[in-house]
C-alpha cells in the first residue's frame, strides 16, 4: 500500500520545526507527511502563551503568506489546514529504508480512542470518566481525566483517551451521544514512500528531581520555568493568578536559578542551553508586569543574552527592575517560615548571604530523550555523545544519513528564530533532495461553479442532536422561523450530523435544490471542517460558500424553549445574513517573474544563490568588490576544526560554475521599484548601467570586524584584534617567543549603550578557537582572557571547559570597571581588577588581542533604495523577528546574512538558505495568487484623503496620481483602512459593512 | 591590597598542580562560587573563601597561597567538593596546599607546635604521671608517657 | 513677530479701504486671484466670489455678517489640486480651521493660499442678514458691529457662533483686527505668517500697531462665548443622556443629508449613507416593521447622525453650517459639539489648530485607551 510520491517529504514532529519546514515545504509544492507522536501540534509552544517582543501567541505568523486555506486559516489553535500537508497524530516512524529520493517509512499509528470526526467536544466522556492523572499539559499541576483533551483551548475540542491510564471501564462509551468512542482500536502501520526525510522530535527539558539539592520534588513552592510559564498562563492551573503552590498567597518575591541541568560537566551536562538565560529574563519582566511591587532575582554564571537583541533585552529587564546576582546556587532550603532559603556568595561585599524567597524558579535545559535516541536509531543517524543530534556544521543540515534531516530542538534548545531559520533551511535541502520540480504545481482548486452573478439561494441544515442538548429543542418553530426568510430556499434537518449515516441522510436532502450558499446548524464549528468541505463540493459550492454555526455553543443547551427558540433563529438569520451580503472579489493576480537578484557576494549571499538555482530558479549576484567571498575571506580556521578557505573555494567555484547564477563583480544596485513577484532593479558596474527584472531580492551585504578607540588599538603592534591575530597565526606569523603571555579582552567597544549596543555573539567563539591556535604553537602559553559573560552558548560550552583545562584562565570584569591600557615604549601594560582576590593585576603581555565584535555594512543608503528598516545598530530589521526571520517589511525582500544579524558561519550559511528557500517559495509559482481577504479600493467613492495609507501596518497601500493602489502581496486582510475610511472606499470582500450590519440585525431584536 | 604584578609570578604553578592527583581538574574552574556559597565556615569567616585560593594558585602566587592563614580555617567537610559542577577536589586539593605549607615550613605557629608534640610525644596531648595517677584512681592501667618508635619513625634518612 | 500696517477709513466706509488692500495685492502680483465675499448683483446677498481682474472688485463685503455656505469648501473646491495661482482668501476663523482639517486630509493646499482672516463677530442666519440689509444697506457690516458694540441683543446671532471660543484664527497669514479697534477710522491688518509679512511688505503700507484694547476684550468675548458653550453642553448632555432620548431629539430627521453637505469637514465625495449599503431590500422594512410591529420611514435617521458624529466629531470646528442647512430646525451643531467636545478632549486634538498635527485617526499608539481595550 506504499504511495508513489518521491515529491513527498516525511516530517518527523510537529513541533515549531517540524509545521515550518512542512508548511515551507507544502508551499514549494511538495505533499508532506507530518508524523506527530502525540495528539496534538505545536509541539511545547502550545504551553507558551506568551512570547517576546509583544507577549502574544504567534503560532499563526507561521501560516503561508500567499495561499491560505480558504477554510479558517488564521489560528494554529484551530489546526493546520493545507492541501498538501497530510498530518499524522499520534504517530511515530518505526522503520526507514531506502535511501535519498527513495526512501520507504514505516509509521505506526496509535488509537486516539475517540474518533475526531465524531467527536463534538461535548465533555460528557470526560463527567463520566473515573480516573484522574496528572496534567502533563500543565506540567502536572493539577489533575485531569484519562480522557481528555490535549491541549485545552485548542479547537475543535476533540478528546483522546490517555490509555495508560484508562482502565477500560466503559463509563466513556456510555456517555458519549454521537458513539465516537471505542476502547477496542489497536495500532495501525502504514509504509510511505517520501524523498527525504525531516526529524524534528524535539528535545526534552532536564529533570531537576533528585539527587538534588533544590528539593523540586519536596518543597512545592520550587517549580520549573515551563511550571512558571502555565502559573502565569491564563489557560493554567491558577488561571493566570500568580501565587505560591503552597499556600495561595501572592508571589512576592521570585528567585530564578539558572543552569539547572545545564553547565554540569560533573554529570555529564557538559552544555550550555542556549535559551534558558532570555527565557528567564522574558519571565522576570512577564512577573513585573503582572506585578511591579514582586521582586525579581536571577541567579546566573553568564548571562547569555547573546546577539543581535539579546543586550538590549538584558538592559531592559534589568531596568525593570530584574535584579542579576552572579553565583550559581546549589541549594534551597525551606526556612522555619515556610519561605524558600537560598545562600549565595556576593561578589562585591566578598561574602555569603542568605535570602528568602517566596517561589523558587529553576531554568531547566536541554535534556536528551528516548524518543531521539530511538528515532536516530530507526533513522540510522548518529547523535553527539550528549544525546543530541549533531549541529550541521559548515556543510550542510544533513545528518550522516543522506536524505536525512535534522531540524529544532533535537539539535540542542532553541529559540523560535533560531528554529524557524533551520526549518526553512532544511525544508530547503530536504525539497533539493526530494527533487522537487522548480515550478510547483498549482494547486487544484475543486471544480466549484461561479454563483457570484445568482442571486443568493440559501440552504440551511440543521442538526437535531447538539451533543444530546437538542433534543428537547422546539424544532418545528426554529424551522418555521428560520424558513420565513425571502433567501432561504429549504431547511434541512438531520440527526448525527456527525455519523455517517446522518451526513449522507443531508447530503440526500439537500441535493437537487440548486443552493448556492449552504448554512449549517450544528455543534462546535470547524469539527466538520474536511467533511464539510465535502458537502460543499458535493453541491459544487465553494468552502467559503458554506458556513457553520455553533449552535451548542450559543446557550441553547439553557434558558427556556421559547429563548431557546429565539436564539437558535437568530443565529442562523445572522449567518443567512452574512452569506447573502458576501462580495465575490477577483483575488489579483500577479505572475512572477522566476528571477531572484542578490545583493552581496559572501559566504551568506553565495549559498543563497546555489539554493535559489538548484531550484531552478535564474539568479544575479551582485558583488561590489571585484572577487566573491567577502568577509569570511579572512576565516582561516574554525572552532570545530573546519576548513572555512577550502569550504569557501569549493563554494565559489560552484556558483561560478552554475548556469543559472550569473555573478556580477565590481556592481552596486543603484534603483529597485515594482511590487512583489515583478520588480525592477537597477544595476551599475563601473560606469556602465543596466537594468534587471526580478521576483525577488536577498540581501546579504555583510559584516565587517569592528574598530575601537578603546585600550589603545593602532597605538601599538602589541595590540591588535582578533581577526588580526587569527590571519597572524594562519601565516605562521608568532613564534613561541612572541606568544608566552597574551591578554585577550572581550566585547571591546560591545554590549555599551553609548557604543555598540549589542552582542557579536562571535567573539567568544573567536577567543577560543585562537587560544586553542596559540597554545598549538606555545603550549606554555600564558593566556588569560578578561570577558564580561562569557557567550559559550550550545555544545561550545564543552570547548571553553577543555581550553580552561589546559590553563587558560578566564576572567571577569565589569563594565563600570574595564581593564585600562597603556603603551610604554614597546611594552604595553594592562591594568585590571582580579574579583576575586579583589585586588589589582598588572600585566606586561606580549600580545593583546581585542575582541571587537563585527558590524553591519553600511545599508543606509541601500535601505533607503529598497525602503525598508535598519534597526538601531544598522542592521536590517526583519517584518517578524521571529517568526518571518528573513523577510523585511517590504513583501518580496528578503536578508539574510550578518548584514541581517551577527552570527558565526554555520548559521550564516543556514540563514541563507532560509532566505533562498522563501524567495523560492514566492516565485515557485507562475502566478501569485494573494491571501483571499486583500483590501480593496472603491475608485469612484475614494476622496484620497490617505488615511488608508498612514492606518496601514503593512505598508500594503500607496496612491500613485489620484489613485490609491494595494500591494495584494503585502495586505494581511486586518481591515484596519476599512474602519478608518468613512465611506467604504477602503473595503475587505469578506467583511463587508451589509454582511455586519446584516449580521447584527440578525441577531438582535 | 598591593597590586600583584603578574610579570613575575609562577605561571608554571597551576599546571605543576595540575599533575597531582587532588588538584585533577584544579583548572576546570569556572568560577561558579558554588563551593563558597556552600561553605559553612564561610558562611561564619568571610577570611575563609577556597575559591579565592583556588585562584590565587592558578594566578600562580605560589608563596602567598602556602603562606595563606585561611587555609587552615577548612574543616574538612568536603561539601564544596561535593557541590563543585566541574569535579574540582577542592577539599583534597586544600589538604595538598596544606601539606606543602607543612612542608615548605609555612604552617602557622600553633600547627607547628602540634608538630613538634607529635614528634616528641606521639600525642598532640601530652601524657605524664599525674594522668596515670588519675586512672589508677578509677582502675584503668596505666598509659606510657614517652614512645620510643618515635625516635625511629622521625628519623632523616 | 507681529508687523501691522493701517488702512485709512474714509467716513466710516471699510469697504472702499478693503477694495484699496485687495486691488493692490493684485496689482503687485502678491497674488494672482482673491476669493472674498462680494455683493451679488441683486446687490443683496453676499457670496464669496474668485477675482482675477483688480477692477472687477466693486460691491466686495469681506465683513458682512453672513456666509451662506461653507468658505472652507468652496476653497478646497479651488485648490484640491494645486491650482498654478496663489489666491488670497478671505475665511472666518471657523473656516479657517476647517480648510486646515481639509489641508491634512489631502483635500486642499495650503502653499499657494493666502490665507486672510478677521476677527469674528459671528454671523447672521441668511434670512436675518437679509432683513438687516433692507434697514441698513450697503452699511450692513458696521451696522452689525455697532449693534453688537452696544450689546443689541435683538440681534439674532447665530447660536454657534455665540458659544464659539475661537473668534480669532492665530494660523491665518494675515489677520484683521476687530476687537479693541476702531474701524470707524482705521483698519488694522497683521501678519501672523512669515508668509503674510512677505505679503505685506510690497504695498508699502502705513506702519501700525496691535489695537491696545484687544487683548482685554478678546479675553472678554471668548470667556463670555465658552460660557454659553459650557452651559450649551451641559444641556445637550441631558438631553441626549440616552440613545432613546437622542432619537427623540432627532425624531424629525427626513433624510435630506444638508448637514453633510453643509459640513466643511464632511470631505466624502459620495456619503456611505447614499451608497448600495444603505439601499436596503423591500423586505429588510417589512422584516422591521415584522419585529416590532411598525416601522418609521424614513429609517437609519439617528444612525445617520451617529455615524457622522462617529466620522468628523474630532474634526469639527462648529462653524454651525449644519444647523443652518437643516430644513427641520434639529440642534444639529449643538449634538456634534457635546459630542466633539468629549471625542476632541479625549484625542487631546484641536481641530484647525496646526497643519502639522496628525488626524488622531492616522496616529496609532500601542497603549492607547486602556479602559476599552483591555481586557
Amino acid at each position: 500500500m506504499a504511495e508513489q510520491n518521491l515529491d513527498t517529504v516525511l516530517v518527523i514532529g510537529a513541533g515549531v520545526g517540524g509545521i515550518k519546514a512542512a508548511i515551507d515545504l507544502a508551499e514549494r509544492g511538495c505533499r508532506v507527511i507530518l508524523a506527530e507522536s502525540s495528539p496534538a501540534l505545536g509541539g511545547i509552544l502550545s504551553q507558551l502563551d506568551y512570547q517576546f517582543p509583544n507577549n502574544h501567541c504567534g503560532l499563526c505568523r507561521m501560516l503561508p503568506a500567499w495561499e491560505r486555506d480558504p477554510a479558517s486559516e488564521y489560528c494554529m489553535r484551530k489546526g493546520l489546514f493545507h492541501r498538501n500537508i497530510r498530518i499524522l497524530p499520534m504517530t511515530e516512524l518505526i522503520g526507514l529504508e531506502g535511501g535519498a529520493g527513495r526512501f520507504e517509512a514505516t509509521l505506526r499509528t496509535f488509537p486516539r480512542g475517540v474518533a475526531p470526526e465524531r467527536c463534538i467536544g461535548c465533555g460528557r466522556c470526560e463527567e463520566a470518566c473515573p480516573v484522574e492523572v496528572y496534567d502533563g499539559f500543565n506540567e502536572g499541576m493539577g489533575k485531569r481525566k484519562a480522557v481528555h483533551r490535549e491541549v485545552p483551548h485548542n479547537v475543535p475540542f476533540s478528546y483522546v483517551i490517555d490509555f495508560e491510564a484508562c482502565t477500560k471501564c466503559g463509563e466513556c462509551v456510555e456517555a458519549c451521544p454521537t458513539e465516537a468512542i471505542s476502547l477496542e482500536e489497536k495500532d495501525t502501520q502504514a509504509v510511505y514512500q517520501a524523498g527525504a526525510v525531516i526529524l524534528a522530535p524535539g528535545c526534552g527539558l532536564y529533570d531537576p528531581g533528585p539527587p538534588d539539592a533544590y528539593n523540586y520534588q519536596s518543597l512545592p513552592d520550587v517549580i520549573t520555568s515551563l511550571e512558571l510559564e502555565r502559573i502565569l498562563s491564563g489557560s493554567g492551573p491558577t488561571s493566570g493568578r500568580l501565587i505560591r503552590p503552597s499556600t495561595g498567597e501572592h508571589v512576592r518575591s521570585i528567585a530564578w536559578i539558572q543552569c539547572v541541568g545545564s553547565r554540569n560537566a560533573g554529570r555529564g551536562q557538559d552544555f550550555c542551553s542556549s535559551i534558558c538565560c532570555m527565557f528567564a529574563l522574558k519571565e522576570a519582566l512577564l512577573v513585573k508586569e503582572r506585578s511591579p511591587e514582586t521582586e525579581a532575582t536571577v541567579f546566573y554564571m553568564d548571562m547569555r543574552a547573546y546577539g543581535k537583541e539579546g543586550y538590549r533585552y538584558h538592559l531592559q529587564s534589568a531596568a525593570a527592575g530584574t535584579e542579576l546576582v552572579q553565583c550559581r546556587v546549589h541549594t534551597v532550603e525551606a526556612g522555619p517560615d515556610g519561605r524558600l532559603y537560598i545562600r549565595h556568595y556576593l561578589e562585591a561585599e566578598g561574602e555569603v548571604r542568605e535570602r528568602a524567597f517566596d517561589l523558587v524558579v529553576l531554568s531547566t535545559g536541554q535534556a536528551s530523550t528516548p524518543e531521539m535516541k530511538r528515532l536516530a536509531g530507526v533513522a540510522g543517524v548518529e547523535l553527539n555523545t550528549c544525546g543530541f543530534a549533531p549541529g550541521p556544521g559548515l556543510r550542510t543540515s544533513a545528518a550522516d544519513r543522506a536524505g536525512v534531516f535534522w531540524c529544532g530542538s533535537a539539535t540542542g534548545l532553541k529559540d523560535i528564530t533560531e528554529t524557524v531559520l533551520q526549518a526553512e533551511s532544511a525544508a530547503a535541502e530536504a525539497a533539493a533532495c526530494a527533487g522537487v520540480t522548480s515550478e510547483s504545481p498549482e494547486s487544484p482548486s475543486p471544480a466549484t461553479r461561479d454563483v457570484s452573478r445568482e442571486i443568493p439561494r440559501v440552504g440551511v441544515l440543521l442538526c437535531r442532536c447538539l451533543g444530546g442538548q437538542g433534543r428537547d429543542l422546539p424544532w418545528e418553530e426554529i424551522r418555521g422561523d428560520i424558513a420565513a426568510h425571502p433567501d432561504i430556499v429549504d431547511v434541512v434537518e438531520a440527526d448525527l450530523l456527525c455519523r455517517p449515516e446522518g451526513f449522507d441522510e443531508a447530503v440526500r436532502k439537500l441535493g437537487g435544490k440548486d443552493l448556492n450558499r449552504l448554512v449549517v446548524g450544528a455543534c462546535a464549528p470547524y469539527v466538520y471542517d474536511r467533511r464539510l468541505r465535502k458537502l460543499g463540493a458535493g453541491l459544487g459550492l465553494r468552502e467559503d460558500l458554506v458556513e457553520v454555526v455553533d449552535l451548542r455553543g450559543t446557550g441553547l443547551g439553557t434558558g427556556d424553549p421559547r429563548e431557546k427558540r429565539r436564539l437558535a433563529g437568530s443565529v442562523v438569520a445572522s449567518a443567512v445574513q452574512k452569506q447573502k451580503h458576501r462580495e465575490f472579489p477577483g483575488t489579483a493576480v500577479i505572475s512572477a517573474v522566476r528571477k531572484v537578484v542578490i545583493v552581496g557576494g559572501g559566504l551568506a549571499g553565495m549559498t543563497a544563490a546555489l539554493t535559489v538555482a538548484e531550484s531552478g530558479i535564474q539568479v544575479h549576484l551582485l558583488e561590489k568588490e571585484d572577487r566573491l567571498g567577502g568577509e569570511t575571506r579572512q576565516r582561516r580556521f574554525t572552532l570545530d576544526g573546519g576548513d572555512p578557505v577550502s569550504f569557501l573555494q569549493g563554494l565559489e567555484e560552484r556558483v561560478r560554475g552554475h548556469e543559472a547564477i550569473e555573478v556580477y563583480t565590481g556592481t552596486e544596485l543603484i534603483g529597485f521599484s515594482g511590487e512583489p513577484g515583478c520588480f525592477a532593479a537597477r544595476i551599475q558596474t563601473g560606469d556602465k548601467g543596466e537594468s534587471l527584472a526580478c521576483g525577488a531580492i536577498i540581501l546579504a551585504t555583510g559584516c565587517r570586524e569592528a574598530e575601537t578607540d578603546e585600550y589603545g588599538l593602532g597605538r601599538s603592534n602589541r595590540i591588535i584584534r582578533q581577526g588580526d591575530l587569527e590571519a597572524g597565526l594562519a601565516a605562521g606569523r608568532f613564534s613561541a617567543g612572541d606568544l608566552g603571555r597574551v591578554i585577550m579582552i572581550q566585547c571591546a567597544g560591545s554590549r555599551d549603550p553609548d557604543g555598540r549596543a549589542y552582542c557579536s555573539r562571535i567573539c567568544c567563539a573567536s577567543a577560543l578557537k585562537n587560544a586553542f591556535k596559540i597554545l598549538e604553537v606555545n603550549p606554555d602559553a600564558d593566556i588569560f582572557v578578561l570577558y564580561r559573560d562569557f557567550m559559550s552558548y550550545g555544545f561550545m560550552e564543552s570547548r571553553y571547559r577543555e581550553l580552561r583545562e589546559m590553563g587558560v584562565q578566564f576572567i571577569t570584569y565589569r563594565p563600570e570597571k574595564k581593564p585600562e591600557v597603556e603603551v610604554e615604549g614597546d611594552e604595553v601594560l594592562v591594568r585590571f581588577q582580579e574579583p576575586i582576590l579583589r585586588r589589582t593585576v598588572d600585566v606586561h603581555p606580549d600580545l593583546l588581542i581585542l575582541s571587537t565584535g563585527m558590524e553591519p555594512s553600511d545599508n543606509r543608503s541601500l535601505a533607503r533604495l529598497i525602503g525598508i528598516q535598519l534597526n538601531e545598530d544598522g542592521f536590517f530589521q526583519e517584518m517578524d523577528p521571529k517568526w518571518r526571520p528573513v523577510d523585511l517589511e517590504r513583501p518580496g525582500v528578503f536578508a539574510c546574512g550578518t548584514a541581517l544579524s551577527p552570527r558565526n558561519m554555520e548559521e550564516a550559511v543556514i540563514q541563507a538558505r532560509a532566505a533562498a528557500m522563501r524567495a523560492v517559495i514566492l516565485l515557485g509559482r507562475k502566478t501569485l495568487p494573494s491571501s483571499r481577504t486583500v483590501s480593496e479600493v472603491r475608485q469612484a467613492l475614494c476622496s484620497l484623503c490617505e488615511t488608508c495609507i498612514s492606518i496601514c501596518p503593512f505598508e500594503a497601500r500607496f496612491r500613485d496620481k489620484d489613485r490609491i493602489h494595494v500591494i495584494p502581496s503585502a495586505c494581511q486582510g486586518c481591515g484596519l483602512c476599512a474602519a478608518a475610511c468613512p465611506n467604504g472606499a477602503a473595503w475587505l470582500p469578506m467583511f463587508t459593512d451589509r454582511q455586519a450590519m446584516g449580521m447584527i440585525e440578525g441577531l438582535v431584536d | 591590597m598591593e597590586t600583584i604584578q603578574l610579570d613575575n609570578l609562577d605561571s608554571g604553578f597551576k599546571r605543576e598542580l595540575a599533575r597531582l592527583p587532588e588538584a585533577a581538574n584544579l583548572m576546570a574552574c569556572f568560577t561558579c562560587l558554588t563551593c563558597v556559597a556552600s561553605c559553612p565556615v564561610a558562611q561564619v569567616d568571610s577570611r575563609f573563601n577556597p575559591i579565592r585560593i583556588i585562584r590565587m594558585a592558578l594566578m600562580g602566587l605560589r608563596e602567598d597561597v602556602l603562606k595563606c592563614e585561611e587555609l587552615w580555617l577548612c574543616s574538612s567537610c568536603y561539601t564544596c567538593q561535593e557541590r563543585c559542577p566541574n569535579d574540582v577536589r577542592i577539599t583534597d586539593f586544600l589538604t595538598l596546599l596544606k601539606n606543602m605549607a607543612l612542608k615548605e615550613g609555612h604552617a602557622p605557629q600553633g600547627i607547628r607546635a602540634q608538630e613538634d608534640l607529635v614528634r616528641t610525644h606521639g600525642r598532640i596531648y601530652p601524657l605524664d604521671d599525674f594522668d596515670n595517677k588519675k586512672r589508677r584512681k578509677i582502675d584503668l592501667p596505666p598509659l606510657p608517657t614517652s614512645c620510643d618508635v618515635l625516635e625511629a619513625l622521625f628519623r632523616p634518612e | 513677530m507681529t508687523n501691522c500696517v493701517r488702512l485709512p477709513v474714509e467716513s466710516g466706509n471699510i469697504n472702499d479701504a478693503l477694495k484699496e488692500f485687495f486691488s493692490s495685492l493684485l496689482e503687485h502680483d502678491v497674488v494672482q486671484a482673491v476669493f472674498l465675499p462680494m455683493r451679488q448683483p441683486d446687490g443683496v446677498m453676499v457670496m464669496h466670489t474668485l477675482v482675477r481682474d483688480p477692477k472687477r472688485l466693486e460691491g466686495l463685503d469681506p465683513l458682512a455678517p453672513v456666509t451662506p455656505t461653507s468658505t472652507a469648501r468652496l476653497l478646497s473646491s479651488l485648490t484640491f489640486k494645486k491650482p498654478g495661482y496663489r489666491i488670497a482668501a478671505f475665511l472666518r476663523p471657523c473656516d479657517c480651521r476647517a480648510y486646515v482639517e481639509l489641508v491634512k486630509l489631502k483635500q486642499a493646499d495650503r502653499e499657494q493660499i493666502l490665507l486672510i482672516t478677521t476677527d469674528c463677530e459671528g454671523r447672521l442666519e441668511p434670512r436675518d442678514f437679509l432683513e438687516l440689509v433692507s434697514e441698513a444697506g450697503d452699511g450692513s457690516a458696521m451696522v452689525f458691529h455697532e449693534r453688537l458694540e452696544r450689546d443689541d441683543d435683538t440681534l439674532p446671532l447665530v447660536r454657534a457662533c455665540r458659544v464659539c471660543e475661537h473668534p480669532v484664527h492665530e494660523g491665518a497669514d494675515i489677520g484683521l483686527r476687530i476687537f479693541g479697534s476702531d474701524p470707524e477710522n482705521e483698519l488694522v491688518l497683521c501678519a501672523q505668517t512669515n508668509v503674510g509679512t512677505e505679503a505685506l511688505y510690497p504695498l508699502g503700507l502705513e506702519e501700525a500697531k496691535e489695537p491696545e484694547g484687544r487683548g482685554k476684550a478678546l479675553a472678554e468675548i471668548i470667556a463670555g462665548r465658552i460660557a454659553e458653550r459650557d452651559s450649551m453642553i451641559k444641556e445637550y448632555g441631558e438631553r441626549t443622556s440616552s440613545f432613546a432620548a437622542l432619537r427623540d431629539v432627532l425624531k424629525t430627521c427626513i433624510n435630506c443629508y444638508n448637514c453633510r453637505a453643509a459640513c466643511p469637514v464632511c470631505y466624502c465625495r459620495e456619503c456611505v449613507f447614499l451608497t448600495d449599503t444603505f439601499r436596503h431590500d423591500p423586505e429588510q422594512f417589512f422584516r422591521w416593521a415584522g419585529k416590532k410591529g411598525r416601522v418609521k420611514l424614513p429609517t437609519d435617521t439617528a444612525f445617520f447622525h451617529i455615524t457622522r458624529m462617529l466620522h468628523i466629531s474630532t474634526l469639527c470646528v462648529g462653524c454651525g453650517q449644519c444647523s443652518t442647512a437643516c430644513p427641520m430646525d434639529l440642534p444639529v451643531m449643538e449634538l456634534f459639539r457635546t459630542a466633539a467636545n468629549r471625542t476632541q478632549a479625549r484625542f487631546e486634538y484641536e481641530p484647525g489648530r496646526s497643519p502639522d498635527e496628525p488626524l488622531p485617526l492616522s496616529v496609532f499608539e500601542d497603549q492607547e485607551f486602556l479602559e476599552l481595550t483591555a481586557e
